[in-house]
């Protein structure tokens, strides 16, 4: 806790700061976590914020957290852990795990748009097993809750993988990607018909009683009515939006940019939408929401947790700037001081 | 390391028609940069350009006092991001993640190196012509351009030659070579710069080749070499998100599968890559 360094309040005051969360039975220090596909396991970011800490700091304290304010954090005090830079987050979401290897999509994988990207990366991972073996047995070690996000094919594929991880004590909890317009068969297609989602769901169920986060696609008519079917087949939280289906043109071969021609849409540019969807959602279950969509500053975070989020994940803003999630939390801090908050859950559904 | 900095503008000038060159004041990124590797730099704080642009390093130079705290980037405007780049001017901020990749892999040893550049491609391998000239190594650089403005744009204009020989005095300049291609035939060889390649090849005994430009040129520089089993370097651009290896947005097919021009290259051994 350094909010301390950003105002003049007594340190007893800031104590009583409580950022913690519960994401249907998930523990969180604090609401931010990072998005599926945006972060892979996290080492490449742990790289860069533990050498934003040294760069800063000069010097590396090895057991307590470096206070770090240096070029390109434009004056705030970073908290970061040197030995374990992701700890400051209330958790860590995976890339996206499947059964098998995937081999990812062909061509163009991303393309600008205005305050947005699209992608078309397909999914591309090593398997479970290789993921079992490699990244968790790092992430194990990095002190900070492991959302694993799990893709498949077929309903039985997603109830393998999550069997596999079951026995894995470094995972907390699964998020089922039910909503990926990159892959052709599964992914979306589980995501936009209430009854097939809430097959997946309830197969994932009944194969652990880990916290089960369901994560939707706002490319539906309805987005709540797939919430409430999630709601009924066993899901412990809903993670929303994944991206917007989208396309680009290249005017000069007069072809789609992307060979699958359909691509996700992200960043700003789609943050009204899941502020929308988490709304509407927030109004048809009693699930604990995770938003996700656009979000890059503490006034992002505050307003889906206003709209009903109880958790936030960062994801293409951590392109944009590597360092936005430590930011974020040093910022919401610092609201949340000038705000008079005690307890950040009182913020959660709160829109007048 | 890697360092997320702010950089200032120093100068930002347009080189020849689409082609600029950015030079920045950066504390930790120039001194640690070596050859072939990149920064991934955003365009503004306020933009809305959302990803970052991967440029090469074109060259690093120092201040009055020695301090080696610039940093020039030769650019190509290709589209809105990067015409968006030349408004920026001395003093202005931009910021920087750096430096990332994996640059040029040249044995220690070689004697002599055959350097082929197409276009706006030339830019990773000005610094690697400096760098094996200061070394003593014969260097022989074959570049393409539209024609002699763009040429001289890039190996005259710019600090191509002052650079490659900046360092060296004493080293001997007799062992570097220009040879030219240009669309146009404005200057040097009138067609593509992989003409000149085999009689370069036939003539030199080169024990290294790198290349960078249009994959196509590549391709055929690398075979060339693969044929006379001379070790060559290829420097592959890709479309990249993160930059640092999380996104696999920079796929490259090798011969090990799938890798990522971000983190496992841009620059690849010519064997490993399936064109």
């Amino acid at each position: 806790m350094n909010a301390q360094n950003a105002t003049n309040e007594a340190p007893s005051e800031m104590q009583i700061l409580d950022m913690s969360v519960n994401l249907g039975g998930l523990e969180m220090k604090n609401p931010l976590t990072t998005a599926s596909g945006t972060f892979a396991s996290g080492m490449e970011y742990a790289e860069i914020w533990a050498d934003s800490a040294k760069v800063c700091d000069g010097h590396v304290p090895s057991s307590q957290a470096a206070q770090a304010p240096c070029g390109g954090l434009n004056h705030r005090q970073l908290s970061i852990n040197p030995d374990t830079p992701l700890s400051c987050l209330g958790a860590i979401i995976t890339k996206g795990v499947s059964l098998n290897p995937w081999p990812g999509n062909d061509g163009l994988r991303i393309a600008e748009s205005a305050n947005g990207m699209l992608n078309s990366i397909g999914l591309q991972n090593p398997g479970v097993e290789a993921f079992c073996t490699g990244d968790l047995v790092w992430l194990a070690n990095q002190d900070v809750p492991v959302i694993v996000n799990i893709s498949g094919h077929s309903v039985a594929e997603y109830m393998a993988v999550v069997e596999r991880l079951e026995s894995e004590p470094a995972v907390s909890a699964y998020e089922i990607n039910i909503s990926c317009p990159n892959v052709d068969s599964g992914g979306m297609g589980f995501g936009t018909d209430p009854l097939t989602a809430a097959e997946v769901t309830a197969a994932c169920r009944t194969a652990s009683k880990r916290p089960l986060i369901i994560k939707l696609t706002p490319n539906v008519t309805d987005i709540t009515e797939v919430a409430r079917a999630v709601e009924s087949a066993g899901a412990d939280a809903i993670s929303l939006i994944n991206t917007v289906a989208g396309m680009a043109v290249d005017i000069h071969t007069r072809r789609p940019v992307f060979d699958r021609v359909v691509a996700g849409l992200s960043g700003p540019a789609i943050k009204p939408i899941a502020l929308w969807a988490v709304y509407r959602v927030y109004q048809a279950v009693k699930l604990p929401l995770l938003g996700i969509g656009g979000i890059r500053s503490a006034e992002d975070v505050v307003e889906f947790m206003l709209a009903g989020a109880t958790a936030v994940a960062i994801g293409t803003a951590n392109f944009t700037d590597p360092l936005t999630a430590p930011k974020i939390l040093v910022d919401l801090k610092e609201w949340c001081v000038t705000q008079g908050i005690k307890n950040l859950r009182e913020l959660i559904g709160a829109l007048r | 390391m890697k360092t997320v900095e702010d950089a200032i503008v120093d100068s930002n000038w347009q080189l020849a028609g689409d082609l600029w060159q950015l030079v920045l004041r950066s504390k930790s990124i120039p001194k640690q940069i070596e050859p072939g590797q990149f920064v991934h730099l955003r365009l503004g704080e306020k933009s809305e350009h959302i990803l970052r642009r991967p440029l090469s390093v074109h060259d690093v130079f120092a201040d009055q006092n020695g301090n080696f705290e610039y940093l020039s980037l030769v650019y190509q405007v290709v589209g809105e991001g990067t015409d968006y780049l030349t408004t920026f001017s001395k003093g202005d901020t931009l910021n920087l993640i750096g430096p990332l990749g994996r640059g040029w892999q040249p044995a220690r040893g070689i004697n002599s190196a055959l350097l082929v550049g197409g276009g706006v491609g030339w830019v990773p391998l000005a610094l690697l012509a400096g760098s094996l000239t200061a070394m003593g190594v014969e260097v022989h650089c074959l570049i393409g351009a539209r024609n002699a403005e763009y040429y001289d744009a890039l190996a005259g204009g710019a600090d191509f030659r002052p650079y490659a020989l900046r360092d060296t005095q004493g080293a001997d300049t007799e062992k570097f070579f220009e040879h030219v291609a240009t669309d146009d035939g404005s200057a040097g060889h009138h067609g593509f710069n992989t003409d000149l390649l085999e009689g370069l090849l036939a003539k030199y005994n080169f024990d290294y080749v790198a290349t960078c430009g249009p994959e196509p040129m590549q391709s055929k520089v690398a075979a060339a070499a693969m044929a006379r089993e001379i070790d060559c370097d290829v420097s592959l651009e890709r479309r990249m998100a993160c930059g640092v290896g999380a996104c696999l947005s920079c796929a490259v097919d090798t011969v090990d599968g799938s890798k990522r021009a971000c983190v496992d290259g841009p620059v690849f051994k010519a064997q490993e890559v399936v064109w």
